[in-house]
């Protein structure tokens, strides 16, 4: 945590936050039990009024100077203050016969606790960069809370054998060792700023910038009266709890002991707490819970003053303020300012500090004040406890409201809804007719495509125009492309279109013309050409007009179609395949035995497309199934892609995903892609389908997003429990890899470390497909915005996502998921022991060709084989 | 282990091709083919068209920027792990450095073609290809500051 060229500086700003402890501590504790037992407990709601006015005063100058004076001579100039006044304080105390002495000693604490607290932070904060200072910061405030506890532990001593007001005068004795040691470590430096200080904004605009901003915030507006409620009901406690426990004690030296114990033991229990139990909480239970630790022991406070207005409920009820609130509402409070936006946070801060603490500790003290003294008591506790139930409403309400604020945050930050967009951008004439002639321009089909589309998608009559213009000048490819996709849309003048591309000299864009035609309802009128295209040498055109005219009414034109195509079926492999698509498009039971015939065929291309017309057209699905699953094991690439096509006429969901899965894995890349594209159509149909296959493609990433995404938008009941079945297997899959390519990266072989790269990637991929699924599951924009906030690179924006996933987690195996999200992404500690998790290098192998995905077990096959190979023996 | 699977952890350091799977890099490491250079050989020369990127599997290569192809002030220099000649390769243009073999060198040499075909299965490639040229690019700031900053160094 500390690096070695930190070591000085954290030592210097941690003597100085030991011995500031130290002395608040004597301070706070001294200046209570002064003002109790001299002054008055009674007259503690003045004093609330009181500080709120100085509070206001000094904050105003100490914002005025900060900006001209070193942090450092600033430092020493408020201890130098302090010190004087406290050698007042103690004169007066000491020597005087008023008691505003105590009063003013009391109200001087209070400032100062607030003025010190904000410029040390300042001036620790200029010795480290952005990253430091999150890091050592706690470490710091930790050593400070350590110098209170040594404090209150002094401050005992102090009583039992000096009068309280001594008190003053040590801690005047710290602050002139701490000014000596400030003084020497900045000796030599000048006392002006090097750079002429730049106007700062004034604190007066930031708060109203920060109140402008919580009109449009609910999260803003709930911890304003959040921050006001919690003043209202710590004042009334310290009111309560201050009056019964300076009544237990008859003289301030006792009370002065007592508070000397009480901050020390106070202390160290927030330092234990803030150590080892509030961060703990937040990342088991999540700020849901946390947040409302603090409004829930501050009701019980008030409910057991209630009861009982006695000496134990207000030690209680102290100990709620002065040690559960820095220990569970302070760290949880600073987080909720991460849902604003950056430059808001420090606005809404100054609103919160600037403006809601005067405001409520005046509030506070005024409404106090107006309380008679009869009701200091259990009365008083009831109206407090009333109000702690409100303040926990407030506390649960702002909760809510945080984490969707922070989820429109990170929707904001990393997502953007691409529909308000799509009615925008239709290209003016003028840029339209400029795409139209890089169109023209285009040097290769790919580019000229992609100007088609853009032409196609934002000024569809531009590319009707073009398509009709240029239809014989285009490349052949680009035409038919564009008639494809204009086809749908079919804008005048369409029909003279096709019609002219009938005359179109490649014969590709001539059958497209006709397949566009026939759709249209007109093959009437292309009869003249196809019986033309029936006597022409070219198989293409004579398998169309086949095509076309065997669907005719016409006896004559039917008669020569049947008599073409018997002609093209005995012909040449070229004439064979396209006589075999039509008897596949014709789908006519009756011709299986002419498509049957060519199953045998020499050529492989002929074969294949003997298979897909013969699977089409059988009416038996055994002979169906025995044909794909031939066809799926063939020798030739060819028939085995035309196998993968074919996929979807095969009735058992088993089947058809066990032959699936083999053609994915084919070493031929044309059948994996065929394969790939017959995914969707192989989905399965019935819940028990989906269960069987999710499960036989476990170890298939690709295969099981698809099921998933089927099953998602299937109507099936089962589907919601199905995809968190499969997510859970995800998890603990990735638990048991992620835990193995920990323990395989300690390993020192070359093998093991390319395990651990194997066993990684897979861990990758199990997170993915869980936040798949969630995204499956929850369609809404929110979950794909989380789940690119995960991934993003940005650390803070993945720190928000995970948050809100745990907000949103309700199962115990969401908050799992937090947890192995938070160990993936950011490297914290993952909790995980599973007894059955291999020790040596071949167990870990064989592990992984049990459990690894499809790749991960080729790898570990293929290691295995190498591994158990004995050595070769070295010739001479 | 077997050669593939050293391949495809040779490529897993290689910043162009970190980004990809191994499955992915499975697919790469077949398409690699082993060359080899002595020492004080030249790999190639500035001003030749360039149809190949390098994978150095061992040894080293002084890059330098000198129109005299002789002269071996060297503006980086590579080792194991590191690629070279990729700008030729994506841009079409001819090399514009040199690249002098300083000791005996071994590497896998990936085409132009090869690499196109590459970048069109895998498109993340070409992000990993942007990061790793960034990277390079801000080396040569840094080089080129750090020399200008001594440029302008008054002289005592």
């Amino acid at each position: 945590m500390i690096r070695p060229s930190e070591g000085r500086t954290l030592a210097y700003l941690g003597l100085l936050a030991l011995a500031n402890g130290l002395g608040f501590a004597f301070g706070r504790g001294s200046s209570d039990a002064l003002f109790f037992k001299r002054f008055g407990v009674e007259y503690l709601p003045h004093m609330f009024f009181f500080t709120s006015i100085f509070l206001v005063v000094f904050s105003t100058a100490y914002v005025e100077f900060t900006d001209r004076v070193r942090p450092a001579r600033m430092l020493m100039s408020i201890f130098l203050v302090l010190a004087v006044f406290l050698l007042l304080s103690w004169i007066f105390m000491a020597h005087g016969s008023g008691t505003l002495a105590f009063a003013a000693y009391f109200l001087g604490v209070s400032v100062a606790a607030e003025i010190v607290g904000v410029h040390f932070s300042l001036y620790a904060s200029q010795f480290f960069d952005f990253n430091q200072t999150k890091r050592l910061t706690p470490l710091i405030e930790a050593v400070a809370r350590l110098g209170r506890v040594l404090g209150g532990l002094l401050l005992v001593l102090l009583a039992k054998n000096w009068p309280t007001e001594v008190a003053a005068l040590i801690w005047m004795g710290v602050l002139i060792c701490l000014m000596g040691i400030v003084a020497l470590r900045h000796r030599g430096e000048p006392h002006r700023p090097k750079l002429p200080s730049v106007r700062r904004r004034t604190p007066f605009a930031d708060v109203r910038e920060g109140l402008r901003f919580a009109r449009h915030s609910p999260l803003l507006q709930l911890t304003g009266v959040g921050v006001f409620l919690v003043i209202i009901l710590v004042s009334i406690l310290d009111y309560v709890a201050s009056t019964i426990i300076t009544n237990h004690y008859q003289s301030a030296q006792d009370l002065a002991a007592f508070f000397g114990w009480f901050y020390a033991i106070t202390n160290a229990a927030v330092l234990l707490s803030q150590l080892a139990l509030a961060n703990h909480l937040v990342h088991r239970f999540g700020m849901k819970v946390v947040n409302l630790i603090f409004p829930c022991t501050t009701a019980a406070s008030f409910a057991l003053l209630s009861l009982s207005a006695s000496f134990i409920p207000a030690l209680i009820g102290r100990f709620n303020y002065m040690g559960l609130m820095p220990a569970f509402r302070t760290p949880v409070f600073n987080l909720f300012y991460s849902a604003l936006p950056r430059y808001i946070q420090g606005r809404a801060r100054a609103m919160s500090v600037g403006l809601i603490l005067p405001l409520g500790m005046a509030c506070a003290g005024l409404l106090l004040l107006w309380v008679p003294k009869s009701m200091v008591g259990q009365p008083l506790a009831i109206a407090g406890l009333v109000l702690s139930c409100l303040y926990i409403y407030i506390k649960y309400r702002k909760h809510q409201v945080y984490s969707k604020t922070l989820l429109a945050l990170i929707q904001h930050q990393v997502f953007s809804d691409k529909s308000p967009i799509q009615g925008i951008g239709r290209f003016s004439a003028e840029v339209a007719q400029r795409v139209v002639s890089l169109v023209r321009q285009a040097e290769t089909f790919e580019s000229a495509r992609t100007y088609a589309d853009l032409l196609i998608e934002h000024a569809t009559e531009s590319a009707a125009e073009l398509l009709r213009q240029d239809l014989h000048t285009l490349p052949a490819p680009l035409v038919e492309y564009l008639m494809l996709q204009l086809a749908p849309s079919a804008l005048e003048p369409w029909r003279e279109t096709l019609h002219n591309a009938l005359q179109h000299k490649d014969r590709t864009v001539r059958i497209l013309a006709t397949q566009l035609i026939e759709a249209r309802g007109e093959p009437a009128s292309l009869l003249p050409l196809l019986n033309t295209w029936l006597s022409a040498s070219d198989h293409a055109l004579q398998a169309q007009a086949s095509r076309i005219l065997l669907q005719h009414p016409d006896l004559q034109a039917t008669a020569s179609a049947e008599a073409c195509l018997s002609d093209l079926l005995q012909g040449a492999a070229g004439a064979q395949i396209h006589a075999l698509k039509v008897l596949e498009d014709l789908a006519d039971t009756r011709r299986l035995p002419q498509a049957s015939a060519l199953r045998d065929a020499p050529n492989p291309a002929v074969r294949a497309a003997a298979i897909r017309s013969c699977v089409v057209m059988s009416a038996d699905a055994a002979q169906r199934r025995e044909l794909i699953q031939q066809a799926a094991h063939a020798t030739d690439a060819v028939v085995r892609v035309a196998a993968a096509q074919m996929l979807s006429h095969l009735a058992e969901a088993e089947i058809r995903l066990a032959l699936l899965q083999d053609l994915l894995r084919d070493p031929t890349f044309s059948v994996r892609r065929a394969a790939q594209l017959a995914i969707d159509a192989c989905m399965p149909r019935t819940a028990q389908d989906f269960a069987r296959a999710l499960k036989t493609c476990a170890d298939q990433f690709a295969l099981q997003t698809q099921l998933c995404a089927h099953l998602a938008e299937s109507v099936l009941e089962e589907k919601d429990s199905l995809l968190i079945g499969v997510a859970q297997a995800h998890l603990s899959a990735a638990y048991d890899k992620k835990a193995l390519a920990l323990q395989s990266q300690s390993l020192p072989s070359a093998e093991m470390q390319f395990v651990h790269l194997l066993l990684k990637e897979d861990v990758q991929q199990h997170v993915d497909m869980i936040l798949e699924i969630l995204c499956l599951r929850d369609r809404s924009p929110v979950m794909q915005s989380l789940q690119a906030a995960l991934k993003s690179e940005n650390r803070r924006l993945r720190a928000q996502a995970l948050e809100s996933l745990h907000n949103a987690a309700v199962d115990k195996w969401m908050l799992d998921l937090c947890a192995f999200l938070e160990s993936e992404l950011d490297h914290a500690p993952l909790l995980h022991y599973s007894p059955g998790l291999p020790r040596s290098d071949t167990q870990t192998l064989q592990w992984c060709v049990r459990h690894g995905s499809a790749w991960l077990r080729q790898c570990a096959e293929r290691l295995l084989q190498t591994h158990n190979r004995p050595p070769e023996v070295q010739g001479r | 282990m077997e050669a593939i699977f050293e391949r495809i952890l040779l490529l897993k350091r290689v910043p162009f091709f970190e980004i990809l799977r191994t499955e992915q890099l499975s697919h790469v490491a077949v398409l690699l083919e082993q060359v080899g250079w002595v020492a004080g050989e030249i790999a190639f020369v500035k001003g030749d068209m360039g149809d190949n990127m390098y994978i150095i599997t061992s040894g080293r290569i002084g890059i330098s920027l000198n129109e005299d192809w002789s002269t071996k002030d060297f503006v980086a220099e590579f080792g194991a792990g590191e690629c070279f000649g990729e700008m030729g390769v994506l841009d079409d243009l001819a090399r514009s450095a040199t690249a002098h073999v300083l000791e005996n060198t071994e590497a896998f040499t990936l085409s132009r073609d090869k690499l196109h075909g590459l970048l069109l299965t895998y498109p993340e490639l070409g992000v990993g290809m942007l990061r790793a040229m960034s990277r390079r690019l801000r080396q040569a700031n840094s080089a080129l500051l750090a020399r200008t900053t001594i440029l302008q160094k008054p002289y005592k």
